[in-house]
This record gives C-alpha cells, sequence and structure tokens, in this order.
C-alpha cells in the first residue's frame, strides 16, 4: 500500500490533490517511527487511543481497512474502495474533470 | 509579542491543574493499571514469539506443501500465552476489595481478558450478584463482540438482560442492550431473533443519544443516506498526527483521497 500511495503523492505534488488519511493505530508514539520508516508524508486524522472503534471510522461505518473514498474538488465522493491503478485512474479523472470545468466559461 | 492579562505564575498553575484531572488513581486502581500492563506486555511478548514460530522455516514449508497433519503437529509446540496468574492476581485483588466498587474492573478484566472461560464465567457471576448498580461494568462492553465470546452464553444473556433493564446510568444499559443486539445477529439467527435485535437497537439508539455508541449504531444509516456516490462528504474534524487540529472541508478546491489506513 504505501509505495504506491507514495508514488501517487509524488506524481501529483504539484496539482490541486491531497491524500488525507484517517488513521487507526491506537498506539501514536510507536505510529511516529513508522510513518519515519514508511517516509509517510500525507496528513492524516487520527482515529483516537480506541483504534479501529474510534469516532471518525465510527460514524462512517468503516469495517475494513484500507477503505477508501475518492472526492472531487467540491468535496462530492466520485469512487469508493479503488485501489492501485483504479484509484489513480479515478484521481486523474477527477483533476482532469476540474481542469476542464475551469476552461469552460460560466453560464 | 501580546501581554497575557495572567501573571505567568497564575497560568502555570493553570496548567498544572489541568494536566492533573481529576483525583490520582488510588492504590487499587494503580494495582489494577499494572496488572493489566503487565499482562499487555505478557500477550505482545507472545504475539511476537507466535509470530517467529510461523515465520519461521519449518512452519513455512509444512504450510507451503499443505501439509495439515505436519501443521497441526507444529502447531502444539507453538508458543502459549497462559495468563492464568495475572487473572489470579485480578481476583485476590477483587477479593480484597470485594463488594465495593475497587473490584468491577479487575473482575471486569477476567471476564474480557482472562482468557478462561469457566473463570470468565464465574468472574461475571460475582459481577451480577454484587455490582449490577456499578458504572464501571462499561468497561464489559467495549468492544461488544468480547463478552459473548468470553463466558457462558446463557450466563451473560441473564446479566444483559438485568443491566439493561435495572442499571441507573442510561449510557449503561445502552451499552448492555448494544452487546444483546450482538449476540442476537449471529449467523443463521431466526426472524424472531432478528426482530427482537431491531427492537432492542431502536431502544439502545434511545438511551445512547449524544455519546459514541449512538454513532456506532447509526452508523449503518449514515453510510446509506450520506456516504453514497454523488453525495457531498460530510465533514471531518479532528487532530492529525501531531495534534493539530484540522476539517477536511479545508481541502475543498482539491481532489481528495480519504484513506482510512493502519500500520498492520
Amino acid at each position: 500500500m504505501y509505495p504506491h500511495e507514495r508514488s501517487l503523492v509524488q506524481r501529483l505534488k504539484n496539482q490541486p490533490f491531497a491524500l488525507i488519511g484517517v488513521n487507526s493505530d491506537p498506539d501514536k508514539a510507536q505510529l511516529g517511527k513508522r510513518l519515519a520508516e514508511e517516509r509517510i508524508t500525507w496528513r492524516s486524522f487520527w482515529n483516537g487511543p480506541k483504534g479501529t472503534a474510534g469516532p471518525i471510522s465510527t460514524r462512517w461505518n468503516v469495517r475494513a481497512w484500507p477503505t477508501i473514498y475518492v472526492l472531487d474538488h467540491k468535496g462530492v465522493i466520485r469512487f469508493k474502495d479503488v485501489r492501485g491503478e483504479q484509484m489513480d485512474a479515478a484521481v486523474d479523472r477527477l483533476l482532469a474533470e476540474m481542469s476542464a470545468g475551469a476552461a469552460e466559461p460560466d453560464k | 509579542m501580546t501581554r497575557s492579562p495572567w501573571p505567568a505564575a497564575v497560568l502555570l498553575l493553570l496548567g498544572v491543574a489541568t494536566a492533573q484531572q481529576g483525583p490520582p488513581p488510588s492504590p487499587a486502581q494503580q494495582e489494577y493499571q499494572s496488572l493489566v500492563r503487565e499482562a499487555e506486555a505478557a500477550r505482545s511478548a507472545w504475539a511476537a514469539a507466535r509470530k517467529e514460530f510461523t515465520q519461521g522455516a519449518e512452519y513455512q514449508a509444512a504450510l507451503a506443501a499443505r501439509d495439515a497433519e505436519k501443521l497441526n503437529a507444529l502447531l502444539q509446540k507453538a508458543p502459549k500465552l497462559d495468563l492464568t496468574p495475572y487473572a489470579d492476581r485480578a481476583l485476590e485483588l477483587a477479593q480484597r476489595h470485594a463488594g465495593k466498587d475497587e473490584a468491577v474492573l479487575p473482575l471486569a478484566w477476567v471476564v474480557c481478558h482472562g482468557g478462561n472461560k469457566e473463570r470468565a464465567t464465574r468472574a461475571l457471576a460475582t459481577l451480577h450478584r454484587q455490582h449490577l448498580a456499578s458504572k464501571q461494568l462499561l468497561e464489559l462492553f467495549e468492544p461488544p463482540y468480547l463478552l459473548p465470546r468470553a463466558a457462558d452464553p446463557e450466563v451473560v444473556r441473564a446479566f444483559l438482560i438485568d443491566v439493561s433493564s435495572k442499571h441507573p446510568d442510561a449510557l449503561v444499559r445502552a451499552h448492555a442492550l448494544d452487546v444483546r443486539v450482538t449476540m442476537l445477529q449471529r449467523r443463521g439467527a431466526s426472524a424472531e431473533e432478528m426482530e427482537l435485535a431491531a427492537r432492542l437497537a431502536a431502544e439502545a439508539e434511545i438511551l445512547a443519544q449524544g455519546s459514541q455508541l449512538y454513532d456506532k449504531i447509526v452508523a449503518p444509516r449514515f453510510e446509506r443516506e450520506r456516504l453514497q456516490i454523488g453525495m457531498v462528504a460530510p465533514d471531518i474534524e479532528g487532530e492529525d498526527l501531531d495534534g493539530v487540529k484540522f476539517k477536511l472541508s479545508e481541502y475543498r478546491g482539491k481532489v481528495v483521497v480519504l484513506d482510512f489506513w493502519g500500520d498492520w
């Protein structure tokens, strides 16, 4: 998972794109070490000391990890649980949609 | 520089006061906490030893060959976790405070984490007899799947019915109902059981309002009604891993991949 996410973030670093995590590790100190080891640079919400039973994943009814939502630039949910190449394609498509929308004159 | 209206010494005192929330732990609480820490350390050490064992050459070879007999024989030699010494200490601690609130957490630990069904059932019966009004019973109910697996199901059921109908605290009643719902919603449940589960869940939802349990109970509905493709994602407010507050909505104007992840 990490290498793919790293390369996505790297490839789109100059684009209007963000990878936002919701991290469900209960032990933040241990996680700090892993962030450095795995070169995880993207920002994450912390789901709190209850780990997978924490408030954010509970509210979003997350029962499997990882769970992925892809949102467009208006904040609309456009894809769910796309992985690997599908994730890249989904993001590229939304970025293309966004620049096409920006090029169109306002009606 | 901005001038604070408070002298530095006052701010320092305020800082100390807010850092120590509530009274310091009593000796019984300290004893319980160190017991739990030691048991957790033993569990981690066992998990690591077991992982090393299952990644060993002999085990991996048997796994690759799909040799079930050999795998079973090897598993006999795998590292075992014996929590009896910790459970004995917890029971002894509970005995010293028999009938008092200090006994509840050690007994609850024996029930949910003590690793022995008969011992767990006896401890639960003690909680049922002597501590039915304790708020600390909450410790038994999170996560809700622990209790039904840990002790005799009939004893668990009788306990939950009493807690959910008699406990003075609405949130404790709601949690007891939530555990009953998890017990009822097993695979192969009858139509009557599913109907009862739905009724109990509705009662739990009312009792749990304003708590995180409420969010959990309504989560499937929240997903259906708010998290479908084409809907604006609900905002998330929280702290990042450095403790800095932020909101998902700050990223409007960007394409966002929202990734619920964990390092496991």
